[in-house]
């Protein structure tokens, strides 16, 4: 029987995103007071940050609006550079799980889908399909992916392709 | 395809990033001769072996950062950081002998 898995689409308002870019030199300060995601993790709940890079966090609220974080970010870093933006309306994010969720994933990335090198409250900002995509370990076999809000359709039918292809190579010949 | 060891995000597939070419020596101080700058801004040494040069990792943290490659294998010998003494490393033919594959 091939394995279907359950592909939901998210976008704002179910999810509030803020961009968070603070200065190299005020990036450990920043760290340490709103316990910012380190790399290639993420960290906390509601808030969530996601790493990006060594000066940029995807703030993630699920039942907070975006100027809330927005809020948060300038009493929490008052004094230290730093831009807090609205990006709500940027990304799309794709939730997968399923048991074939690792494999899919691996035929449009170069990156180590293993349970051991890429486990719950991973987060890889990488290339997914040809496009960028942040994808974040949610689960053993869920994933969810952030990327650009025109390649939602896009990379959905990507997923449902892939999926077909990794149910069609386990059939009995 | 090779694969590139980014300092913040460990070995990746070159298709993550742009290549930013040869490094270029010093910047010129400011007051050089048109010679000068444009030596600067045009010349590369363009070597057979050890090249430094600059990669982006732009679908990942996006990071600048150096890499010593040798341009006739391909291997990478050596990352390092902007504003980093470029690491001390053998010359080509050294290294091509060491290397063995």
């Amino acid at each position: 029987m091939p394995d279907r898995f359950d592909i939901r689409i998210e976008t704002a308002p179910d999810r509030s995103l803020v961009s968070l870019r603070v200065s190299r030199q005020a990036a450990g300060d920043a760290v340490r007071r709103l316990d910012l995601a380190p790399p290639l993790c993420t960290a906390g709940e509601d808030p969530q940050s996601l790493w990006l890079g060594p000066d940029h966090w995807l703030l993630v609220g699920r039942r907070q609006p975006a100027s809330a974080m927005i809020e948060r970010c300038a009493t929490g870093l008052a004094g230290l550079l730093h831009n807090a933006v609205d990006q709500s309306a940027a990304y799309s994010v794709l939730r997968i799980e399923g048991r074939r969720a690792r494999e899919v994933l691996a035929a449009g990335s170069g990156l180590d889908f293993r349970e051991q090198s890429f486990s719950r409250g991973g987060c890889r900002p990488t290339r997914l399909a040809q496009i960028a995509a942040v994808i974040v370990a949610a689960g053993t076999d869920a994933f969810e992916l952030y990327v650009d809000r025109g390649y939602a359709k896009y990379l959905h039918d990507w997923l449902e392709d892939s999926l077909a292809i990794a149910n069609a190579a386990a059939e009995p010949m | 395809m090779l694969r590139i060891p980014c300092p913040f995000c460990g070995d990746r597939d070159e298709a993550e990033f742009r290549c930013g070419g040869e490094l270029p020596r010093e910047i010129p101080q400011p007051g050089v001769d048109d010679d000068a700058w444009s030596d600067y801004l045009f010349n590369r040494d363009n070597p057979k072996g050890l090249v430094h040069e600059r990669w982006c990792h732009s679908f990942g943290c996006n990071q600048w950062f150096n890499v010593v490659r040798d341009t006739v294998t391909h291997r990478i010998h050596a990352v390092y950081r902007p504003g980093e003494p470029r690491p001390a490393l053998d010359g080509p033919c050294a290294t091509a002998a060491k290397s063995g594959g």
